[in-house]
């Protein structure tokens, strides 16, 4: 989705555009240059274009709407770690919405879920 | 802290305290030799493993006492200096016993707890029959973990998988790259600070590199620098600066090796033989080691390693296209002729490029021969790991002083001067004037007839 050197966002979904626009943000003010990786599907699993891009940056996020127990992000990083551990430069990095049952109201729904600028911080926070 | 006798083998039950470099009251920080023990297998330097101050030797120079028993105190900052000795503070007679045998004969890993329960109320902890510390299980603890850890400690710096990775490639030192940024105040290494120590590294050579400086006008001419100048170049650079070498000289009669040479000439009149004095002297050289082993070795760190062959290297010039030091093995074993012959063929395959893989490496001495081109005396550098190289100089005619039973005469004699530089660190000047001596006397006087 968008090519970059610092680090790797893998997102689906509705996360897609909400990444997109954290890395646009991240180099506008910090020159941080982060790759993000649209999943489409998780099965089949584009292992491959994952494998390259970590390969590339060394670093690893997942961004994903689901709650964070036994998420597809998980799965992702336990193979990233196993079959690209000396390509890492840095941990691995999950954001989710928590481990909560998803709220009905609106607006804690919108807290809940992943955000343009939780992205950002958090990527913020790991890279700085 | 308390700092206990460390297990220093297997078997080792006990251990001398043969030195402290610390007094009581010193402040210690954490990596400074604390003190020397010896045992019957073994000797070694024991660091402090944290910062304090010494407030208390346990153990005096010379005296011994088991392993794990305690040695020292060291109290950190803010720690609270523990209770006095235990034994002066207790009354009970039964009690003074068992803490007395505990001390001798345990490995007190249950010190504090101890101490702290003995405070609160003695009779509950120490029964006089069998403390609940008092485990069998207890005498088989030894105190290790005070003492590997240290060396981990050491280098408190966490590489991301990458960083190693990469730093492995690159072949840096990890411990002067953990040094490098523990200077730094970086407790962990990326790929971008890695990436910084190199390019840091690399600014660091170009710096020895003066090439920046150079007056194109005056010197117009470049001369590329083959292979071999550069290896060359790279070794001797190595050298200079990390061998301490000096130099030592002794003038050398070569006369009578002329009357050899002569009887050589006539002994085999029907062959194209042709001994040279570099023939003599490797051979004088190979004989005297046997004397002097220790020119003959290579030096690491902590030992000088004494080679079981004598493998001399030789220096030829390759028509002024750089040196190469082709390896003659084994020619201690090798009489004159025979060694000639190998000589003759080795200096002849190097000029023409013919050598084998092997023939490069192996060499334990250097000989190097500048004489061909008049000179008086050379000062050669050291080779390492080899720890000396000889170089053999001009043999001229020249008025020298006789004395004999006749009285002192001048006569006309040939006079070569050979020159030794050496690692001052493998042995010292007299060890090496000795050598000299030996295959200056061995090149006049020996019976060089045996070998012909």
């Amino acid at each position: 989705m968008r090519e970059g050197k610092d680090a790797t966002i893998i997102a689906l979904a509705l996360m897609v555009p909400r990444a997109v626009a954290a890395a646009d943000k991240l180099m506008q003010e910090h020159g941080i240059d982060v790759e993000v990786v649209d999943l489409r599907t998780l099965v089949p699993l584009d292992m491959k274009t994952i494998s390259k891009s970590v390969s590339k940056t060394g670093r690893l996020f997942t961004v994903e709407e689901n709650p964070r127990l036994c998420g597809w992000g998980a799965e992702i990083v336990s193979i990233v770690v196993d079959e690209l551990f000396w390509d890492l430069d840095g941990p691995a990095v999950r954001i989710t919405t928590p481990h909560i049952p998803l709220p009905a109201a609106d607006n804690l729904e919108d807290i809940a879920i992943p955000s343009v600028d939780r992205i950002y911080n958090k990527i913020l926070d790991v890279l700085k | 802290m308390n700092i206990l006798m460390p297990q220093l083998g297997e078997t080792v039950a006990e251990g001398t305290v043969s030195k402290w470099h610390k007094n009581i009251g010193d402040d210690i920080k954490s990596g400074e030799i604390l003190f020397e023990i010896e045992t019957d297998k073994t000797s070694m330097e024991i660091p402090a493993t944290t910062d304090g101050k010494l407030t208390k030797i346990l153990v005096n120079e010379g005296e011994t006492t088991s392993v794990g028993s305690i040695v020292a105190v060291i109290i950190g900052e803010g720690e609270q200096p523990p209770e006095d000795d235990i034994k002066e503070d207790t009354t009970s007679e039964n009690i003074n016993k068992s803490i007395e045998s505990s001390q001798s004969d345990l490995p007190i890993k249950n010190e504090e707890s101890f101490t702290s329960k003995k405070t609160s109320n003695l009779e509950i902890v120490i029964d006089t029959d069998a403390p609940e510390w008092f485990s069998f299980l207890n005498e088989v603890q030894t105190p290790d973990d005070n003492y590997e850890a240290f060396s981990s400690k050491n280098i408190d710096i966490k590489f991301t998988p990458l960083a190693k990775r990469l730093a492995n490639n690159e072949r840096v030192d990890l411990i002067k790259l953990a040094d490098y940024f523990k200077k730094n105040n970086a407790r962990k290494v990326n790929r971008k600070l890695l990436e910084d120590y190199i390019s840091s590294l690399s600014v660091t050579k170009a710096r020895s590199n003066i090439s920046g400086k150079i007056d194109h006008v005056l010197y117009p001419e470049k001369v590329a620098l083959n292979r071999i100048r550069r290896t060359t170049g790279q070794r001797l650079s190595e050298s200079w600066p990390q061998v301490p070498q000096a130099f030592q000289a002794v003038e050398v009669n070569f006369s009578n090796l002329d009357k050899t040479r002569n009887e050589l000439k006539q002994k085999y009149s029907d062959r194209d033989l042709k001994v040279s004095y570099l023939s003599f002297v490797a051979r004088a050289i190979s004989l005297a080691i046997k004397e002097y082993p220790l020119v003959n070795s290579c030096f690491s760190e902590k030992e000088l390693h004494i080679a079981s062959e004598v493998n001399l290297a030789i220096a030829v010039d390759l028509n002024y296209n750089g040196l190469i030091v082709p390896v003659l093995k084994n020619s201690d074993k090798m009489k004159l002729l025979d060694l000639n012959e190998n000589l003759n063929d080795l200096v002849q395959r190097a000029q023409n490029n013919k050598l084998k893989q092997e023939e490069y490496f192996g060499g334990t001495y250097t000989l190097s021969n500048n004489g061909s081109m008049g000179t008086y005396m050379t000062a050669p550098i050291v080779n390492p790991p080899q720890v000396a190289i000889m170089s053999f100089d001009g043999i001229q005619k020249r008025p020298v002083i006789i004395e004999d039973s006749a009285g002192d005469t001048i006569g006309i004699r040939k006079i070569g001067v050979l020159g030794q530089s050496f690692d001052h660190r493998a042995f010292d000047g007299a060890y090496a004037a000795s050598f000299l001596k030996e295959v200056k006397s061995i090149i006049e006087e020996f019976n060089w007839n045996s070998e012909i």
